[in-house]
């Protein structure tokens, strides 16, 4: 706990440090044309600019333990405000991005396992080293040429809240879902596949095999079982990486989460948003990360034979 | 996401054992075929390191010479791959678009790696105080959202291909770190290694002679997966405009170039685009490869 | 991602014709405003506009050219420019009207109420002025506010007195100083206003997805009669602008915007509405003149000539006429007798080996700033800077720049040369702030005495051809000093389909939202 508390206050700081060093006054990335030195000024003051690193950092501190992220220099509105708004966002399309990864994923990874070498695995190993060399950046524009321009089939304009329209939520969602679950639907492919692999030797599920029962009910009993436990695990990891990680796809497709936020807060210097995100990213991957540590002996006896 | 972390997620989030499940495929195939892509790739591989090299005394157009001739398309003529939106020839702007890709991919991997390797296996070796603080400070670089901590750190030290490929290094040394500090600790307990601590062998000794080539060998493997992250890593800051400032040519600043005409001009984006696939598909099929290998090797 | 607001500026589009902003307008109709002459407005309906950037506040005191469409839906305006009539009329204000020019009476129409039910008064507008005094709203308004009072007349009027004569005051009205909020709603709400805002104008928010979209209904108290006539219209942030344009063509959306000529010129001839409004001044190559280097008028001669308009022109803005002075070919006020230095590759060679050999150097590095966020700036920027690069002996080298660092720079006077937008507005008092000498956006230190007396003409006579006149002389000696080398007279194109009419265009993307109509 003290451990975590005090990676928290690291990441903080170096957050700090970090913004300190870009170049631009925060006063001058905020201040309009037409502003008056004397406005400039004033802006300083409010904002306590000319103080301290280490006094704007512990009064920044102080706040937090308020539970007040402080209020947006640019926009005037809580941080927290705007961060309630737009985790959800985040959220979701983490969310969907691993379902939808998963429920490739497992298909394919039993039955990988269950013909090694066969054309399911063939097919799906060329398609899953295809997808997992095609960056981000690059397969989100080329699914909007072809399905958004070319094809025409799903929209190109921007987000459409689920509250709205339902049904023009999802569409809106799916081509920055599969841009994101790409990537990590081959993680769990391999994972799987090498898991229910090694399963398939051990010495319970070879007398099953010997007693006759057939190879896929084997895979989905005994392997399926065991292995969806890394998977569990891997899944808390790669969720939370999705949450704070997903700044190109939310900017191709002008999504209003997280990741687009923190480059526009970036270039428009509102340092105060900038912190409050990489804080609350942090804290999610430790606290998801722990989790995962603590899950994983307990759930995985191979795990837990190997560090016993 | 296209960060290290993201390339990697197996390997870190496996608890730090030596036989990762990634590992374990190799255990047994059957009816294994040829694998044509290990070799390709490292055809191509050796084709993009030779072009970035050797770009300067190649039969090319100069990368930054504005045309006349504005996005043409690739065929036989004065352009092999076609023009750009500025009319400057594509293929020579890839091939000097190499020179970053690489310099990234060789230069900021084999920095992260000696970092992390020389922390990682310093943290496994004396445990202790000197094991919390590193693992500390190996979490706390983990801890920051990779891409953000990116764009932070490149508005902050403007960008430059010296400063990118520091930045990136940063990045992926907690990946190195941590798989050289678990398999230091699984392999300093073996009797080679109890034996010449016995003889008297100092520290230094010990981890440079009998640990290090040991260490090396997984450390092999992660290597491939974390150029080809870096590599991805560069291209998503370039295509932000924070990547080495213009007119030098990179691939991921040519993708953000031409996305405003990509309905009339697919090719724009598609040529990049493609030497990114192939170079990250090239390291990733090496990558299966070394770890089947190697895999084999350490099971032996 | 959302443009950065002196980005976005630059992306505004203005009336280059059409300047001889009518003063002391003062119309006694109570209703409607002058609707552009396309049939009979129908009454209802909705439709969908998108937008460049996303929106993160709506608070009245971020109203200016970049948040103008929002403001005026919500708000209203005090003044509206009508593109077609080329002057102002009466908006939320009953009118506005000046003897001197220096001394202005504002009347407001009475009866108005904003939306929680509190009266649009003269107190409601002296109370919502006197916040954007405070630095932290980061209004635009603070030129304006640093030069006038005002007092309340009575509980419709306000008189406001300026500096010194300007009958371009008006302009301000439309845009800085022109978007009331309810000071009940102000004063209850504090930061959470940004949000929830309460003003008098045509819509009020339905609903609103923050840096995404929003939603706005019908305002059925609004104050001009007749007005709006749409029930719903709604604005969705598409960043790209082919983006946009498809968009359009699939008929996801029935408005659209874009600083691009070339998506007006392929849309005019499909039937679709384009709407262009030219600006004063454009994009360019800005120098520093109080730098040691560049100050040197022969350095710039050379630079200047090395120059190659129509390859930029051809490679970043296909199909436009490349510049060849501060007024476009078809302005009324360009002096034809002059225009920019030819491109002549030679003479540049010759005049910079003559600025080696004056100044004893042997070679030359200069530094080219540029915005970096924008990739078309970027891109314009490696032209400008591959074709200085020809001159033997010169090195420019290209910087992009985020916003907040080339700010402090202008300010500073500390850069050498500037890929950046100039002017951009349809106002202009922006011209006036740009080249007199020491104006607030005066970034380049230029100082011409006969371009200062001519710009006060501009906006102290009301005479039109006085002030056209007046234009000419600015064009001419802007077209021969060359404090900033225009290579993009910049337009704002708004673009619509065929049932949308009743567009009254306006600066950065916006139409007055008060006049759409859809005959579908």
């Amino acid at each position: 706990m003290a451990r975590f508390v005090l990676l928290l206050v690291m990441v903080s700081v170096a957050t700090f440090l970090l913004l300190e060093l870009i170049p631009g006054d925060p006063v001058d990335g905020l201040l309009p044309e037409g502003a008056t030195e004397e406005m400039r000024q004033q802006l300083i003051q409010l904002y306590g600019f000319d103080q301290s690193l280490v006094t704007r950092y512990v009064s920044w501190l102080g706040d937090l333990l308020h539970g007040d992220l402080g209020t947006s220099w640019q926009t005037r509105i809580p941080v927290a405000t705007t961060i309630a708004e737009r985790a959800p966002v985040s959220l979701e399309l983490a969310v969907l991005a691993m379902a939808l990864a998963l429920a490739v994923a497992i298909p394919v990874g039993i039955y990988s396992a269950y013909r090694p070498g066969g054309i399911v695995d063939r097919i799906a190993t060329f398609i899953a080293s295809a997808t997992l060399a095609t960056p981000a950046f690059v397969l989100a524009i080329v699914l909007v040429w072809v399905f958004g321009v070319q094809l025409g089939w799903l929209p190109i304009v921007g987000w459409v809240p689920f509250s709205e329209d339902p049904f023009q939520h999802l569409r809106a969602v799916i081509l920055p879902v599969i841009s994101l679950a790409g990537g990590e639907c081959v993680l769990f492919i391999r994972l799987l596949k090498g898991d229910m692999m090694a399963t398939l030797q051990q010495d319970h599920v070879l007398s099953a095999r010997a007693r006759g029962l057939p190879t896929w009910r084997i895979l989905v009993r005994h392997a399926l079982r065991q292995s969806s436990f890394s998977l569990v695990t891997v899944s808390g990891v790669v969720i939370g990486r999705l949450i704070g990680g997903a700044v190109i796809v939310e900017m191709i497709f002008s999504i209003p989460g997280l990741g687009s936020l923190v480059v526009i807060a970036i270039n428009n210097r509102d340092f105060i948003t900038v912190q409050a995100i990489v804080l609350l990213s942090a804290l999610i991957y430790l606290v998801l990360n722990s989790l995962v540590d603590l899950a994983y002996p307990l759930l995985d006896p191979r795990v837990r034979r190997a560090t016993t | 996401m296209t960060d290290v972390v993201g390339h990697t997620g197996s390997a870190l989030s496996v608890p730090p054992t030596v036989k990762s499940a990634d590992a374990a495929p190799v255990v047994k195939r059957r009816r294994r075929r040829r694998d044509y892509g290990a070799p390709l790739g490292a055809v191509w591989l050796g084709l993009v390191v030779v072009g970035a090299i050797t770009a300067d005394w190649l039969p090319l157009a100069d990368p930054n010479e504005i045309g006349n001739v504005f996005s043409a398309t690739p065929g036989l003529g004065d352009h092999l791959l076609g023009t750009d939106i500025l009319g400057r020839d594509i293929l020579s702007r890839c091939v000097y678009g190499a020179r970053i890709s690489m310099a990234v991919g060789l230069g900021a991997t084999a920095l992260a790696m000696v970092v992390g390797v020389a922390f990682g296996m310093a943290a496994g070796y004396f445990r202790g105080a000197v094991d919390s603080t590193i693992s500390l400070f190996v979490n706390f670089l983990m801890a920051f959202p990779p891409l953000m901590f990116l764009i932070a750190l490149v508005a902050a030290m403007r960008p430059s291909l010296t400063n990118l490929v520091l930045g990136l290094a940063l990045l992926g040394i907690p990946n190195f770190a941590r798989i050289a500090r678990a398999n230091t600790i699984a392999f300093a307990e073996r009797e080679f290694v109890t034996a010449s601590k016995a003889l008297g062998a100092s520290p230094f000794r010990v981890l440079t002679r009998e640990l290090l080539a040991n260490v090396m060998l997984p450390v092999m493997s992660l290597m491939l997966v974390v150029m080809a992250a870096l590599v991805v890593a560069e291209g998503s800051l370039s295509f932000l405009g924070l990547g080495v400032p213009p007119p030098t040519p990179s691939w991921g600043g040519m993708l953000a170039d031409g996305r405003s005409q990509m309905n009339e001009h697919p090719h724009l984006v598609m040529i990049p685009g493609l030497f990114f696939f192939l170079t990250v598909f090239a390291f990733n099929r090496l990558g299966d490869w070394a770890r089947g290998r190697i895999g084999r090797e350490s099971s032996l | 991602m959302r443009v950065g607001r002196r980005l976005s500026r630059m992306v505004v589009a203005l009336v280059a014709a059409s300047t001889v902003a009518a003063c002391g307008s003062s119309a006694a109709e109570p209703s409607g405003g002058s609707v552009p002459n396309d049939g009979t407005p129908r009454q209802g309906g909705e439709l969908t506009m998108s937008r460049l950037g996303q929106l993160n506040s709506l608070d009245s005191a971020l109203c200016s050219s970049s948040a103008y469409y929002i403001c005026a839906a919500l708000y209203g305006t005090l003044a509206r420019y009508s593109f077609e009539d080329q002057k102002f009329e009466p908006a939320m204000a009953e009118s506005f009207e000046s003897a001197d020019g220096k001394v202005w009476t504002l009347k407001l129409r009475s009866g108005t109420k904003f939306t929680d039910g509190t009266p649009y008064d003269a107190e409601a507008v002296a109370f919502n002025w006197e916040r954007l005094k405070d630095p932290a709203l980061l209004s635009f308004a603070g030129y304006w506010l640093s030069q006038m009072t005002w007092k309340v007349v009575d509980p419709l009027t306000l008189e406001i007195t300026l500096a010194s004569t300007n009958y371009q005051f008006p302009w301000a009205l439309q845009y800085d100083l022109g978007s009331i909020g309810s000071p009940t709603a102000i004063k209850a709400k504090g930061e959470k206003f940004a949000t929830e805002p309460v003003g008098a104008g045509p819509f009020v928010v339905d609903t609103w997805v923050p840096g995404s979209q929003i939603q706005l209904k019908r305002n059925p108290g609004y104050v001009e009669k007749g007005l709006p006539y749409l029930d719903r219209i709604t604005y969705a942030t598409v960043v790209q602008d082919d983006q946009r344009v498809n968009a359009l063509r699939a008929g996801q959306v029935d408005l659209t915007a874009t600083f691009l000529k070339r998506f007006g010129r392929e849309l005019q001839p499909e039937g679709y509405g384009v709407h262009a409004i030219p600006l004063f001044g454009g994009t360019g190559l800005g120098f520093n003149l109080k730098d040691p280097i560049i100050a040197d008028p022969d350095l710039r001669q050379a630079l200047l000539h090395a120059f190659n308009a129509p390859q930029l022109t051809a490679a970043a803005y296909p199909g436009d006429e490349p510049p060849d002075a501060f007024f476009p070919k078809n302005s009324p006020y360009r002096d034809a007798a002059v225009t920019y230095p030819k491109f002549d590759l030679t003479e540049a060679q010759r005049l910079f080996d003559a600025y080696l050999a004056k100044t004893g150097k042997t070679s030359l590095d200069l530094e080219m700033l540029t915005y970096s966020p924008a990739p078309i700036m970027k891109q314009v920027g490696e032209v400008v800077a591959a074709q200085l690069n020809k001159i033997n002996g010169l090195h420019v080298e290209l910087k992009p720049t985020e916003n907040a660092v080339i700010s402090r720079l202008f300010r500073e006077g500390k850069f050498q040369i500037s890929v950046h937008a100039s002017v951009i507005s349809q106002s202009p008092v922006t011209v006036y702030r740009t080249l007199y000498t020491g104006g607030d956006l005066n970034v380049y230190g230029y100082s011409n005495p006969r371009v200062d007396t001519a710009l006060d003409t501009t906006i102290h006579s009301t005479d039109a051809n006085e002030v056209a006149e007046a234009w000419k002389v600015v064009g001419a000696e802007i077209s021969k000093d060359v404090p900033n080398r225009l290579f993009a007279y910049e337009q704002d194109v708004i673009l619509a389909a065929k049932h949308v009419h009743g567009v009254n265009p306006v600066t950065l993307y916006a139409a007055s939202p008060e006049l759409l109509w859809v005959d579908k």
